[in-house]
C-alpha cells in the first residue's frame, strides 16, 4: 500500500492541524562550554491520519524538536529561546507542569529508538502498561488490566493475559517495540511521537512495526510525527517529509513531489548518492559534493522572484545580500504545499510565506 | 506501581497489628504485676532495717556480756583440752573493725556503697575463680583462720581465736571462735576446714589447679575436735602458715550440694562466713539460675547472721565500666563511690579542681599489696647462646647508678611513686627503712663500667669492651602503652650520655611471656604485684628457679642469696625471718640482677559521702565504712 | 529456587570449615600458641618444678599438648552433630561425660621399661550404687592421672637436670625454654652413679608407679562408664559406635564456662544494638541519598555529602570520648548514662514508665534501656551513613539517565513518581549488596564501642579469645561469625532473586 494512497481518501476533516511547531528554537548551555544552539527555528505542522517525517542526519534537531513538544528537554541546560509549539489551542512551551503531566502519554505519546532498555527491568509489562493508563483514565485497576490486555492484542502480542504478568527481559527487540506502542497508545492520544522506532530493528520487524503503526493509526484517526533517518522507510510510510539540517528545515513537501522533484541542493545530494540497482558505476556520489557546487543553487524561483536555497557552509560570496544579518534564514513556499528554506533576501523579507501546512486531501 | 491491595494484605495487616496490641497490653500488665512488688520490696526494706538495727542492739549487750564473761575466765580459755601440751597458744579477741565507726561523726547505720571496677570480674567461686575483682568481692563474702591486721601486718587471728604454730615448722593446730557461722546461721566446724582443704581444693574434678598447687607442701588437715583442725606438712617451710591461715574457709553443708562439672562452670556460687553476702545466691542445684553471671553488677547484702560486730552499710555494689574516662565520668556523676584513677587522671584531677576533694577523698599511699617494677638484666647466655654485657655485676650496678630514678618518676609518672630498692615492700617489716636504693651517681657508674673493661677508646662516644665490640645493648618492652614508650625513650637517652647504645624493641604482650620463658633478651622490663607483706623469694631469686617453669628468667646465679633464700623459708620465726630478708635484700641490692625503678602506691578517689575511709597498710578496708547521715533539716 | 537453596546451604557446610581450619591454624602459629592465656605464671607461692607439672596437667586436660590438626579434629567431633565412637553419657547436672581417656605412654621406655600392661577386674554394681562408684572411680582416676602426668614432666625435669650436669655436647640437645625431650636423648648413657642419675632413676620408678595406679583407676572408671550409669547422650544408631547428639561447643578454658553459654550472653546484646543501628543507618542514609540526587549539585546536596563525611573521618574512639566526656558527664550536658546497658536499679524497676503518687516520673526499664542505647548506637552509626548515602546518590544518578525514565516521564509519571517507583526501585539493587557486608561486622560487635561503653557483647568476646588463644571460644566465635556471613551472603543473593526479576536461580 503506498503512501499517496492514503492521502486520497476523502475525509472532510478540520484544516487546522493536530501540533504546529512555529519557529522553535531551543538551544544548551550548561555553563562549562559554548552555548550550542540545537534548533534554530524551525516550523513543522501535523494533521490528524498524517504521518509527517522528519529526515535529517545526527544531530540535526529532531529529536530535540520532539521532546520539546513535551517538554522532556531538562531545563537548565536546555532553554527555549524562541518560537512556539500550538497544541489544541495552548502553547505546549508555556504549559506549567501539571497540565504537562496531562499532556504527556494522554493527549501526546512518544515512543523511542531503544525497546531494549527503554522499559523499566523490575516491573512487569502489565504493570507498565497499565501505569500508563491509571495515569490518564479514570478506571479501576481491573478495568485498566483490561484496557492493557487489549492494548496488547492490537498490537499484536499473542496470548496478553499471560503476558501481562511478563517481565521486560523475557521479550525479544521486537516485541518489546510492541509493547511500548501499546503502551503509548493505550491511552489513545491523539498524536504519537516515534523517535526512530525500527532503527534498532531488523528489517523484517520493521516492516511488522510500521505496518501496525500505519494500521492504529487509521483506526484512530491519529497524527503521528516519524522521525528517522532511512528515505526507504520516508517513502513506504510518510505523507509529508520535513527535511532537517543543522536545527533547520531546509525542506518540506509532500513525500511524492519530494521524491519526484526535490528542490534544495541538500536533499537533492541525499537522493543522488543512493545507489541504484541497475546502475553500473566506479564511484558514488556523496553528498559534499552536490551541497559544494554552486550551480545547484540556482534557478529556484518563489512567487516572490528568484531565492537561494540557504546552507551553512556557502561561500560568503555567492551569499545574496540579507535584509537583516542577523536573520539569515526563511523557509520559503516556493510553490503550493512546497517550501524550501532559503537565505532571507529582502525580497523573501518582503513576502513571507505562510506556515508549512499540508492539509490532508 | 500499583498496590494490589487484598484480602490477604489486610489480613497481615490485622494480625501484625493485633500481635502488636497484645505485646503493649502484656508490657503495661508486667508494669501493674512489678509496681505492686515494689511497694512490697519497700515494706520488706523498712522491715529489715529495723531487724538490724534491733539485732545492732542486741549484739552490743551481748558482746558486752560476753566480755565480762571473759574477764572471769571464760569458757574459752578453761577448756584448752584442743591444744597439744608444751606448745605455746596464742590468742585472738572477735573480729573487730580497726577503727571503730560508731563514734564517729555523721554515723549511721545502712546505704549502699558502689566501687566501679576496671573490668568484670569472670567468675566470683572460689578457688575456681583468678582474677583480682573477684577476689576483692571473695574477701567480703569469706573469711579465713587469720589475716594480716591492717595496721600492723602482723597475723591475727580471724574465724580462729587461738592456734598453736609449731617451732620445727610441722605443724599448726588452730581453735575456731564458738561463734562463728556462716552467713545462713550453720556453724562453722573443723569439718568445714578439712573438706575445703581436702575435698574441694583437694578434688581433682573441681578446676582448682592453681590453689591446689600452691598447698602442694601440706600433707593431711586433721579434724581433732568440733573446733579444733590440725594442719600437718612435709617440710617446715614459713609459707605454711599462710596455706594454714591465708585460705578461705567454704560450708561444707552447702557447696556439697552441688556437683563438679556445676562448680566448675559456676559463675558465681559464693558463700561464706564474712561480713557481707551475696544478694542472689541460689539454695542448690535445682536454682542455679538464679546466681550472679558477668554483665551485671555484683551485689552484697550485709550479712545480719554476721557473727561478730556487723558493718554498718546496707549494701555493696560492684560495677564495672571499663573506659578510663567514662569511669571518672561515673564517679563524678554520683554513680560510683570508689574508683581507682591512673596517674595522670589522679594529678590532673586533684591539681586542677581545688572544689574536688571537698566532695572526694583522693588517697594516694603504698601498702602491702603494692609491687614494684624493674629492668631485668640477662645475667645468663642469651636464649643459651651469647652473653650479654650484664653477666657482669659491675655493670649491672653501674646501669642503675646511671638511671636518674627520681627523675624519672617526676618525668614520666608525674611524681606518683617512690623509688624502689628492692624485691620487699617498703611497707613490710621484711625491708629494712635503713636501707636506700643505689643513688643516681653517673660518675660511680662510670668507673665501675671502666673497671669492667668499658671505655671510650676510639672516642666516637660509645663504650667498647678490650676486643673493640660495641657496648649495645636491645631493651625489649610491651608496646602499646605511652608510659612503656616514654619509659624506653628515658632509658635510651640516660645510657647515650654514658656512651651505652640502646636498641628498643617493643613487643606484643601476648609475645612477652614467650620471651621470658625463653630467656630471649638482653634487658627487659616488667613489674612484679603483692598479696601479702612477704612472699617467698624463691621462685624468683632462687638459681634452682632458673630451669624452666621458674621465674628466674635473668638467670641469676648468687651462692649467698639461695643460702639466704633457703634460710629464710625455714624459718618459723617472724622476726628471725624478717632479719634474713633483710640480708636478702642487701645481697640483691649489691648485685642488682634488676634495677629495681618505682614502687607504685596505690590511688583512689572515695566519696565524701562515706566515712570512716581509712588507708591502711593492707588497702582499704570497705567493710568498715559507713554513710555519712544528711544532716536533718533544720539542724546544724 | 529450592534445588538452588539446598545447593547453597549443602556448600556452607565445607566452607565454614574451611574457615575455622584456617582460622585455627593461625592462632596456633601465632606467638604463644593456643592456650596462652592459659600459661601458668608461678608468681611467689609456688615451687618451680610444681609449676612445670601443674603446666604439664594443664595442657593435658585440654589437650594442648596434641598436634593442631588433632585438636581441631577433636573439636570437629564435638560439635557436628554425627558422633562416632564411644557414646558419651548425660549427668542429671546436664552435663556430657565421656569415656576417661587413655593414658599417655611413659617416657624413656628404652632407658626404663615401662611395667607390663594388665587387666583389672572390677565388677561394677547396679543402680544408685553405679552413680556413687562412678563418682567416685572418675574423682580417683582424675587424681591418679594428674600425678602420673606431674610424674613424666618430673622425669623429664630430671633428664635436664643431668644433661646440664654431664654439660656439652648433650646441653646443645635441651629444649630452647631449658626442658628436656626425651625423644633426642635417645643415645645417652645412662650408666653411673652420679647423683643426677640416681634422680633420674628415682622419677621414672615413680613414673611407673604413677602410671600402674592411674591406668587401674582409668581401667576401673572406664568399666564404670561402659555400664551406663547415666543415660546416654543424644541418639544411639549403633551402640559405642555411632550416635546423633547436640552439637558440644565445649569449656572455654580461660573462663571455665560453656562457651556457649558465654555466646549466648553477649549475642543478643550486640545483635540488639546492631539491629537497631542498621535500620537508622538505612532510614538515614538512603533518603538523604535519594535527595541529594535529585538536586544534584545543589546545596543539599553538597552539605550533607560534607558532614557525611566528616562523620566518617571521625574515629569512633574520639566520638565515644566525646560523648562520654560531654554528653554523659553531669558537668557539662549530662543528658545520657555513662556505661552499660542497664541503671544499677534495673532490676527493681517496672517495664512501663509511670508516675507514681508524689508525682515523680520514673523511666521504667524499657525507657531506660532505650536511653542507655542511646549513645553506643550513636557511637555505632554515624560512620556509616556516608558511604550508604553516596551509594545511594551514585547509583540514582546513574539511573536518572535510563531509558525506561525517559519512557516514564514520557508517559506523563510525575516527577515525584518517577524518582520512587522507577529510579530508586532500581537504584536500590546495589545497596542490597552492601548490606551483606555489615552483617559480619554486627556480629563480630564493634569492639570498640562495647570496651568504650563497657557492653558485653560478642566484639569483647571475641578480642579476649584471640588474647587469651582459647581455643574452644575462638573457634567457637569463628563458627558463629562464618555461618552467619554465609548465611548473609545467602540471603542477599534471594533477596536479588527478589527484587530483580532478570535474575533467577536454577
Amino acid at each position: 500500500m503506498a503512501a499517496h494512497d492514503m492521502i486520497a481518501k476523502p475525509a472532510a476533516r478540520t484544516l487546522e492541524p493536530l501540533m504546529s511547531v512555529e519557529d522553535l528554537a531551543v538551544s544548551f548551555d550548561n555553563g562549562s562550554g559554548p552555548r550550542i544552539q540545537a534548533v534554530a527555528g524551525v516550523s513543522m505542522s501535523v494533521y490528524p491520519r498524517q504521518t509527517l517525517a522528519v529526515v535529517g542526519e545526527s544531530g540535526c534537531g529532531k529529536s530535540v524538536t520532539a521532546m520539546s513538544s513535551m517538554q522532556l528537554i531538562p531545563r537548565p541546560p536546555g532553554c527555549f529561546d524562541a518560537g512556539r509549539i500550538m497544541f489544541g489551542g495552548r502553547n505546549l512551551l508555556e504549559l506549567p507542569e501539571h497540565e504537562m503531566l496531562k499532556v504527556r502519554g494522554g493527549q501526546i505519546a512518544m515512543i523511542f529508538q531503544e525497546p531494549m532498555t527503554s522499559l523499566n527491568p523490575v516491573y512487569t509489562i502489565g504493570d507498565q502498561i497499565m501505569e500508563a493508563v491509571l495515569l490518564h483514565q479514570a478506571v479501576s485497576p481491573d478495568e485498566a488490566a483490561g484496557i492493557a490486555i487489549k492494548a496488547m492484542a492490537d498490537v499484536g502480542i499473542r496470548d496478553p493475559e499471560g503476558r501481562m504478568r511478563a517481565y521486560p527481559h523475557q521479550f525479544s527487540g521486537g516485541m518489546r517495540q510492541r509493547v511500548m506502542i501499546a503502551m503509548a497508545l493505550a491511552c489513545r492520544p491523539s498524536l504519537l511521537l516515534a523517535d526512530e522506532p525500527t532503527t534498532a530493528l531488523d528489517v523484517t520487524i520493521q516492516k511488522q512495526i510500521l505496518e501496525l503503526l500505519r494500521g492504529l493509526q487509521q483506526s484512530s484517526d491519529m497524527g503521528m510525527m516519524l522521525i528517522t533517518h532511512n528515505l526507504g522507510v520516508v517513502a513506504e510510510n510518510a505523507d509529508v517529509v520535513c527535511c532537517m539540517y543543522a536545527g533547520r528545515v531546509v525542506e518540506y513537501a509532500p513525500v511524492t513531489e519530494l521524491f519526484d522533484r526535490p528542490l534544495h541542493p541538500y536533499t537533492r545530494g541525499l537522493f543522488r548518492c543512493i545507489p541504484g540497482l541497475s546502475e553500473l558505476r566506479n564511484r558514488l556520489v556523496t553528498v559534499e559534493e552536490v551541497v559544494a557546487d554552486p550551480r545547484e543553487y540556482e534557478g529556484l524561483r518563489s512567487e516572490a522572484g528568484p531565492v537561494v536555497p540557504w546552507w551553512p557552509f556557502m561561500d560568503q560570496s555567492q551569499r545574496p545580500a540579507l535584509d537583516d544579518p542577523s536573520r539569515p534564514y526563511a523557509l520559503v513556499e516556493v510553490s503550493p504545499d512546497r517550501w524550501v528554506g532559503c537565505w532571507r533576501t529582502p525580497e523573501v523579507a518582503r513576502h513571507p510565506s505562510r506556515p508549512p501546512r499540508i492539509a490532508p486531501a | 506501581m500499583q498496590n494490589r491491595f487484598g484480602l490477604k494484605d489486610i489480613f497481615v495487616v490485622v494480625l501484625l497489628l493485633a500481635t502488636l496490641a497484645s505485646v503493649w497490653l502484656s508490657m503495661v500488665q508486667k508494669t501493674r504485676i512489678e509496681l505492686a512488688v515494689d511497694g512490697l520490696r519497700v515494706k520488706l526494706g523498712e522491715m529489715e532495717r529495723q531487724a538490724a538495727l534491733f539485732q545492732r542492739e542486741v549484739e552490743k549487750g551481748f558482746a558486752e556480756g560476753v566480755v565480762v564473761q571473759q574477764g572471769t575466765g571464760s569458757a574459752a580459755a578453761a577448756s584448752d583440752a584442743w591444744a597439744r601440751p608444751g606448745v605455746s597458744i596464742q590468742r585472738w579477741p572477735n573480729p573487730a573493725p580497726a577503727t571503730d565507726p560508731e563514734g564517729q561523726r555523721g554515723f549511721s547505720v545502712g546505704g549502699e556503697f558502689t566501687e566501679i571496677f576496671e573490668a568484670q570480674p569472670a567468675k566470683l567461686v572460689p578457688y575456681i575463680q583468678s582474677d583480682v575483682y573477684g577476689t576483692r568481692v571473695l574477701d567480703r563474702v569469706c573469711e579465713s583462720l587469720g589475716s594480716f591486721d591492717p595496721k600492723t601486718l602482723k597475723m591475727v587471728g580471724v574465724l580462729a581465736d587461738a592456734w598453736q604454730i609449731d617451732p620445727d615448722g610441722l605443724w599448726i593446730r588452730a581453735h575456731i571462735n564458738p561463734r562463728a557461722r556462716f552467713s545462713d546461721g550453720v556453724p562453722v566446724t573443723a569439718e568445714d576446714i578439712r573438706w575445703t582443704y581436702l575435698d574441694f581444693i583437694g578434688n581433682p574434678l573441681i578446676e582448682a589447679e592453681r590453689s591446689r598447687s600452691t598447698q602442694d607442701n601440706l600433707k593431711d588437715v586433721k579434724v581433732i575436735d568440733e573446733r579444733t583442725v590440725e594442719f600437718l606438712f612435709k617440710e617446715p617451710f614459713f609459707t605454711n602458715v599462710l596455706i594454714a591461715f591465708g585460705n578461705s574457709v567454704l560450708p561444707k553443708h552447702w557447696y556439697s550440694k552441688f556437683e563438679p562439672s556445676q562448680l566448675n562452670q559456676a559463675t558465681g556460687l559464693l558463700m561464706g562466713s564474712g561480713q557481707f553476702k551475696l544478694e542472689r545466691l541460689p539454695t542448690g542445684p535445682e536454682d542455679l539460675g538464679v546466681q550472679w553471671t558477668p554483665g551485671t553488677d555484683v551485689v552484697l547484702v550485709r550479712n545480719e547472721q554476721y557473727w561478730a560486730t556487723k558493718p554498718s552499710l546496707e549494701k555493696i555494689r560492684y560495677k564495672t565500666v571499663s573506659d578510663e574516662l567514662a569511669r571518672l565520668v561515673a564517679f563524678r556523676n554520683g554513680e560510683g563511690d570508689l574508683i581507682t584513677p591512673s596517674s595522670p587522671q589522679f594529678n590532673k584531677v586533684t591539681r586542677e579542681e581545688p572544689g574536688f576533694e571537698e566532695k572526694a577523698f583522693a588517697l594516694k599511699w603504698v601498702n602491702m599489696r603494692c609491687g614494684y617494677s624493674f629492668i631485668a638484666w640477662q645475667c645468663g647466655p642469651r636464649a643459651g647462646k651469647d652473653l650479654t654485657p650484664f653477666a657482669d655485676g659491675r655493670v649491672r650496678r653501674a646501669m642503675t647508678h646511671l638511671l636518674d630514678r627520681e627523675r624519672m618518676i617526676t618525668d614520666i609518672w608525674d611524681g606518683i611513686g617512690i623509688v624502689s630498692k628492692g624485691p620487699m615492700n617498703p611497707e613490710s617489716p621484711a625491708s629494712d627503712p635503713a636501707t636506700k636504693p643505689l643513688a643516681y651517681d653517673p660518675g660511680q657508674g662510670k668507673a665501675l663500667l671502666a673497671e669492667a673493661g668499658w671505655q671510650d677508646r676510639n672516642g666516637d662516644g660509645i663504650l667498647e669492651d678490650a676486643s673493640g665490640k660495641k657496648f649495645t645493648f636491645e631493651y625489649t618492652y610491651a608496646s602499646g602503652g605511652e608510659i612503656a614508650e616514654r619509659l624506653a625513650r628515658f632509658v635510651k637517652d640516660s645510657y647515650a650520655k654514658a656512651g651505652i647504645d640502646v636498641v628498643t624493641r617493643p613487643v606484643e604482650w601476648s609475645r612477652y611471656q614467650e620471651i621470658l620463658k625463653l630467656r630471649d633478651f638482653d634487658a627487659i622490663t616488667l613489674g612484679w604485684g603483692n598479696s601479702a607483706p612477704e612472699s617467698d623469694p624463691r621462685q624468683i631469686y632462687h638459681s634452682e628457679s632458673m630451669k624452666e617453669g621458674g621465674d628466674n628468667f635473668v638467670q641469676w646465679k648468687n651462692a649467698d642469696a639461695d643460702a639466704l633464700i633457703e634460710q629464710g623459708r625455714r624459718t618459723m620465726d617472724e622476726p628471725e625471718r624478717m632479719l634474713v630478708w633483710r640480708q636478702l635484700e642487701q645481697v640483691i641490692a649489691a648485685d642488682q640482677p634488676y634495677t629495681f625503678i618505682r614502687v607504685a602506691p596505690w590511688l583512689r578517689f572515695v566519696s565524701r559521702d562515706y566515712g570512716n575511709v581509712n588507708t591502711y597498710r593492707t588497702g582499704l578496708q570497705p567493710e568498715e565504712f559507713f554513710r555519712v547521715a544528711l544532716p536533718a533539716p533544720g539542724s546544724e | 529456587m529450592a534445588t538452588y537453596l539446598l545447593r547453597r546451604l549443602l556448600l556452607m557446610i565445607p566452607t565454614v570449615l574451611g574457615i575455622t581450619l584456617m582460622v585455627f591454624m593461625l592462632v596456633a602459629l601465632a606467638p604463644g600458641g593456643i592456650g596462652a592465656g592459659l600459661a601458668v605464671q608461678g608468681g611467689q607461692m609456688s615451687d618451680t618444678s610444681k609449676v612445670a607439672q601443674m603446666q604439664a596437667y594443664l595442657e593435658d586436660r585440654y589437650g594442648l599438648n596434641d598436634n593442631v590438626f588433632v585438636q581441631y579434629a577433636r573439636w570437629l567431633g564435638r560439635v557436628s552433630p554425627l558422633k562416632f565412637g564411644t557414646t558419651p553419657l548425660v549427668a542429671p547436672t546436664g552435663d556430657l561425660v565421656r569415656e576417661p581417656r587413655d593414658l599417655p605412654e611413659p617416657v624413656m621406655a628404652w632407658a626404663f621399661p615401662a611395667p607390663a600392661a594388665f587387666i583389672v577386674q572390677y565388677t561394677p554394681p547396679s543402680g544408685e550404687a553405679l552413680v556413687e562408684d562412678f563418682k567416685r572411680l572418675q574423682r580417683e582416676a582424675e587424681g591418679t592421672r594428674r600425678t602420673y602426668v606431674g610424674s613424666v614432666r618430673g622425669v623429664k625435669d630430671a633428664l635436664a637436670d643431668h644433661v646440664r650436669a654431664i654439660g656439652a655436647p648433650w646441653t646443645a640437645r635441651l629444649e630452647p625454654k631449658g626442658g628436656a625431650d626425651p625423644e633426642r636423648f635417645r643415645d645417652l648413657p645412662l650408666d653411673g652413679d652420679a647423683p643426677t642419675l640416681v634422680k633420674l632413676r628415682a622419677a621414672a620408678a615413680t613414673m611407673h608407679a604413677s602410671w600402674s595406679e592411674a591406668e587401674a583407676a582409668r581401667q576401673r572408671a572406664t568399666i564404670a562408664f561402659l555400664a551406663r550409669p547415666y543415660p546416654a547422650a543424644g541418639i544411639e544408631i549403633i551402640p559405642n559406635a555411632f550416635s546423633l547428639g547436640a552439637p558440644d561447643f565445649g569449656v572455654a578454658f580461660s573462663r571455665n564456662r560453656p562457651v556457649w553459654d558465654l555466646i549466648a550472653t553477649a549475642l543478643p546484646v550486640t545483635i540488639l544494638i546492631n539491629f537497631i543501628a542498621f535500620p537508622i543507618i538505612y532510614l538515614v542514609a538512603v533518603p538523604t541519598g535519594v535527595l541529594a540526587s535529585v538536586r544534584r549539585g545543589g546545596a543539599f546536596d553538597v552539605i550533607s555529602g560534607l558532614m557525611f563525611l566528616l562523620l566518617y573521618s571521625i574515629p569512633v574512639v574520639l566520638t565515644g570520648v566525646f560523648a562520654i566526656g560531654f554528653l554523659a558527664n553531669n558537668q557539662y550536658l549530662g543528658w545520657f548514662p555513662v556505661s552499660g546497658l542497664h541503671d544499677s536499679a534495673a532490676a527493681t524497676m517496672t517495664f512501663m514508665p509511670y508516675t507514681d503518687a508524689a508525682g515523680a516520673w520514673h523511666r521504667g526499664w524499657l525507657i531506660d534501656m532505650v536511653w542507655h542505647l542511646a549513645l553506643p548506637v550513636l557511637c555505632l552509626v554515624y560512620a556509616g551513613f556516608a558511604v550508604l548515602s553516596k551509594q545511594t546518590r551514585a547509583a540514582m544518578l546513574e539511573n536518572f539517565s535510563s531509558d525506561y525514565v525517559r519512557t516514564a516521564r514520557a508517559k506523563g509519571v510525575p516527577s515525584r513518581d518517577v524518582i520512587i517507583s522507577h529510579v530508586l526501585r532500581n537504584s536500590l539493587l546495589p545497596l542490597i549488596t552492601m548490606f551483606v557486608g555489615i552483617f559480619p561486622a554486627m556480629l563480630g560487635g564493634s569492639v570498640v564501642v562495647e570496651r568504650i561503653f563497657t557492653i558485653p557483647g560478642m566484639g569483647s568476646l571475641v578480642i579476649e579469645a584471640i588474647n587469651l588463644r582459647d581455643r574452644e571460644l575462638i573457634l567457637a566465635n569463628t563458627f558463629m561469625i562464618s555461618s552467619v556471613s554465609l548465611l548473609a551472603l545467602l540471603l542477599a543473593d534471594i533477596l536479588y532473586a527478589l527484587c530483580d526479576p532478570r535474575v533467577a536461580y536454577d
